[in-house]
């Protein structure tokens, strides 16, 4: 078989959903694939209960890509027939509802594209050095972790204070 | 020796929003965790900052030219360091 296609990126802008998956398919139909999994985040428009006004994304971008290109070749490498994984991470200042990660897998059979979708999101999300942070109408968290918030300021003066 | 520092997120705001800083140590090489002093005598801040997200479970990892290392790794001159919180949406890089 074949080496499985590999594509990482970092993007400012939005990408058009049908153009990528257009393309994986005519670049894996002839290899025996037919299916495609799309995962797709976005920006939410409430957290607490509270509007979200931005959410920024910065990411140390020459380690960032090189981890997601070692999760995809990981994780392809772990299921003969996987033909395609294409992760792309939006950067910037994003508003709610403007994508933040596709992540594309081309495998057979389909539940195998589900569930190396899932694990690639997975990680991604845990070991990729992207940071986030979330502007909304009671003010500016810094998200950390497993979900953790830091109200911005409030962790330089609770430091000044030690 | 120069090195430069690259920050981000919450760590950035306590080097007065910068995102990289070039801290310079006597001779041609040092441990990171010389140059690390080096840089918290500039900014106070930054250390106390580091302390406090290591107590709440959210401690930093420590690059230097893209690889993860700990406070006994070698820097020498135009290396680039990096501070790194956990990233969003994740547990601790590994």
């Amino acid at each position: 078989m074949s080496k499985p296609i590999i594509r990482v990126g970092l993007s400012k802008e939005p990408v058009s959903l049908d153009d990528v998956a257009a393309r994986l398919a005519r670049e894996t139909n002839g290899l025996g694939a037919g299916s495609l999994v799309v995962f797709m985040g976005f920006v939410k428009g409430v957290v607490d209960g509270y509007k979200v006004n931005t959410l920024s994304y910065e990411a140390y971008e020459d380690v960032a890509l090189k981890k997601m290109e070692e999760i995809a070749r990981e994780e392809a490498a772990k299921w003969e027939k996987t033909y395609a994984i294409w992760i792309i991470h939006r950067i910037g200042v994003l508003k709610p509802g403007d994508p933040t990660i596709y992540v594309f897998v081309v495998a057979e059979p389909r539940h195998k594209a589900f569930e190396l979708a899932s694990r690639i999101l997975d990680r991604v999300k845990h070991e990729v050095p992207i940071y986030k942070l979330e502007a909304r109408e009671d003010g500016e968290y810094w998200i950390l972790g497993d979900h953790t918030r830091v109200r911005r300021g409030e962790e330089l003066q609770e430091a000044e204070k030690r | 020796m120069r090195v430069r520092v690259k920050l981000v997120s919450l760590l950035r705001d306590a080097v007065d929003g910068a995102g990289e800083v070039v801290v310079e140590v006597d001779g041609d090489k040092a441990q990171l965790r010389d140059v690390l002093e080096k840089l918290y005598t500039s900014y106070p801040k930054l250390k106390k900052l580091i302390e406090g997200l290591g107590e709440r479970g959210l401690g930093v990892v420590y690059m230097v030219n893209g690889q993860g290392v700990d406070l006994d790794a070698e820097v020498k001159d135009g290396d680039l360091v990096a501070i790194l919180p956990p990233a969003s949406g994740g547990a601790v890089l590994e």
